[in-house]
């Protein structure tokens, strides 16, 4: 039994009679009438009878009505729920980050997301200890991933999101040079998240790059509580020029550093099409622009 | 065999399986898998039965764990050695935290001990929600000197010190909450669009059951395992999010609309660590800390 057969029986019942119900269905007398045949055939059972120059319901056909409408009733349900996806009225969307990029720039994203899309929810997750982003979009754990570009993989796709600078994030007091120069750093107490974490990577090769050794003070993988010792005075950190902006509300001090680490960043996603929310969020992303 | 050897065998034991026991030390799988591999290639015994889903021990794999255990104890007596010698000049202070005990108040309580004891680094290992229940194990089997977490927790063993406790607060973007009641009563959450970390965070279990006595039940839209996160999305209008009184006061600051929760949902803290003893650096942060509590409890004080 299939959908179609159930369609031309309710044609039939419905319109009074094989004629009107072929119009009405656009296809001709004989083609449905082949199918009602074909249609009985298969149930072993007879739907309709000759009754004058009409058909009538058996009881087996009126039999069949109620639940042939039911199953339909289904059929169209659960394809408006798929077209819902397709047209992200409602879904779900897997996105990887570190905590510093769920901040800036994804927060803003998805705010704006919200907007356009109020039915799709985004989920963010962080990657497993011992891997990272790209590891993780590459594997077909998550569709999409923000992370630092470049990034080494052939088969990962990279849409580039801009850049970020860092800035240093100071105590209070005292007041200070601004630019600050890295070598001056050099007996600053540094608070800093763990190895391991991306905002660390780009931390440790600046300081490598200018060939000075930071000192380490506290190892800490929330952004939030670095930035709480910072205000209690324990020593400095490294903040995305947007975040540390934020966080001058607070009291901090916020000076740029020469040279000035810099994150690139960007989406990334394997070769393979996009679902209708990845793109959503793609075409989004687009309007957002990192600060420099 | 080597220390750590000793220490990933343990934790596999323990967490019945590499997955869980890579998650709770914050390593990378295959690395733990190696380790393991190789001491039971040293020791010419199978250690572990590999099954489906996790692992059991094997008898020869009972049999370490007595001596396992023991060693990792006596590597942290040793280290509490080389850290007498050493005095608060030098050497690290590991502790392991839960997320939102980072933020407040150990961020407030490491800047203290860092004035105090300037030349003592301090490592803040991450406890994930998933991992909550092996605070008690990661610190009696040695992994750990000091734990903060929330309480009660398995402390067979353990000194536990009740510090403060965090009241849950609503956070509501600012086109939304300017007009709510302070506090919000339980039912005008009924469908709240909500930012919130996933389950099963047992602080949102909580939440989550408060209300559902009142018939209420919010609305997640999205959802991150940054809870650092949670307060720009909720100032960028993805929804509103429920945030630690500490977290609230910077969310206030930033322009969303803070609410206190009627009836209010609370939960305690503490600091968790072995009985025997502690480094230098250890001990002077269970003092610090114990300091800091009776300070907040004394008469006058909030």
């Amino acid at each position: 039994m299939d959908v179609r057969q159930l369609a031309y029986f309710l044609a039939i019942v419905d319109h009074g009679g094989v004629t009107r119900a072929a119009a009405a269905l656009y296809i001709s007398q004989p083609s449905l009438s082949q199918a009602l045949r074909g249609f009985e055939r298969s149930l072993g059972v007879p739907l309709f009878r000759r009754e004058g120059r009409g058909l009538v319901l058996t009881e087996e056909g009126r039999a069949l009505v109620g639940p042939a409408r039911t199953l339909l009733a289904d059929m169209a349900e659960a394809r408006t729920s798929v077209d819902a996806v397709v047209a992200l009225a409602t879904g779900r969307l897997d996105v990887i980050t570190d905590a510093t990029l769920a901040v800036d720039p994804l927060a803003e994203i998805t705010g704006r997301l919200r907007v356009r899309h109020p039915g799709l929810r985004l989920n963010v997750t962080g990657p497993a200890a011992g891997t990272d982003v790209a590891d993780a979009v590459r594997t077909g754990a998550c569709e999409l991933g923000i992370t630092d570009l470049p990034v080494r993989s052939g088969t990962l796709r990279a849409v580039p999101l801009g850049s970020q600078e860092l800035r240093l994030v100071l105590p209070p007091e005292p007041a200070g040079p601004d630019p600050v120069p890295l070598s001056a750093l050099r007996d600053t107490p540094l608070l800093l998240p763990p190895a391991g974490f991306a905002l660390r990577g780009v931390i440790d090769a600046a300081f490598a790059d200018a060939g000075l050794e930071p000192w380490v003070a506290v190892e800490c993988g929330h952004l939030e509580a670095l930035a709480n010792m910072v205000i209690e005075g324990a020593g400095a950190t490294f903040f995305p020029a947007a975040l540390a902006d934020a966080y001058r509300m607070a009291g901090v001090q916020v000076r740029r550093v020469q040279p000035a680490p810099v994150r690139t960043i960007g989406i990334v996603h394997r070769a393979a099409p996009l679902s209708p929310a990845a793109q959503a969020f793609l075409a989004i992303a687009h309007t957002v622009t990192c600060d420099p | 065999m080597d220390l750590r050897q000793l220490e990933y065998f343990l934790a596999v034991a323990e967490h019945g399986g590499v997955t869980r026991a890579a998650r709770a030390l914050r390593v990378a799988q295959p690395s733990l898998s190696d380790a393991v591999r190789g001491l039971e290639r040293e020791l010419g015994a199978e250690l572990f039965h590999r099954l489906g889903r996790g692992v059991v021990l094997t008898t020869a794999g009972e049999a370490l764990l007595g001596p396992a255990r023991r060693a990792l104890r006596d590597r942290a007596a040793a280290r509490a050695v080389l850290g007498d010698l050493a005095g608060l000049s030098g050497g690290r202070l590991d502790i392991l935290a839960w997320s939102v005990v980072s933020t407040y108040p150990l961020a407030e309580l490491v800047a203290a001990f860092r004035r105090r004891h300037p030349k003592v680094s301090v490592h803040i290992t991450d406890l994930r929600d998933e991992d909550e229940d092996a605070v008690g194990t990661l610190v009696r089997d040695g992994h750990f000197e000091i734990a903060l977490a929330y309480v009660p927790i398995d402390g067979d063993g353990l000194r536990v010190h009740v510090l403060g406790d965090h009241e849950i607060q609503l956070a509501l973007p600012p086109d939304v909450g300017a007009d709510w009641p302070d506090p919000v009563p339980a039912a005008l959450l009924a469908g709240l669009q909500l930012v919130s970390v996933p389950r099963p965070a047992t602080m949102r279990w909580r939440i989550e059951r408060s209300l559902a006595h009142f018939g209420a039940a919010t609305r997640e839209v999205a959802t991150t395992e940054h809870r650092d996160a949670l307060i720009p999305f909720a100032l960028a209008g993805v929804g509103a999010a429920f945030v630690s009184a500490a977290r609230a006061r910077r969310a206030a600051e930033l322009g969303l609309h803070v609410r206190r929760l009627d009836p209010p949902v609370t939960r305690a803290y503490g600091l968790v660590h072995r009985p025997e003893r502690l480094s230098p650096a250890g001990r002077a942060f269970v003092a610090l800390a114990l300091e800091w509590a009776a300070a907040r409890r004394a008469p006058g004080q909030g």
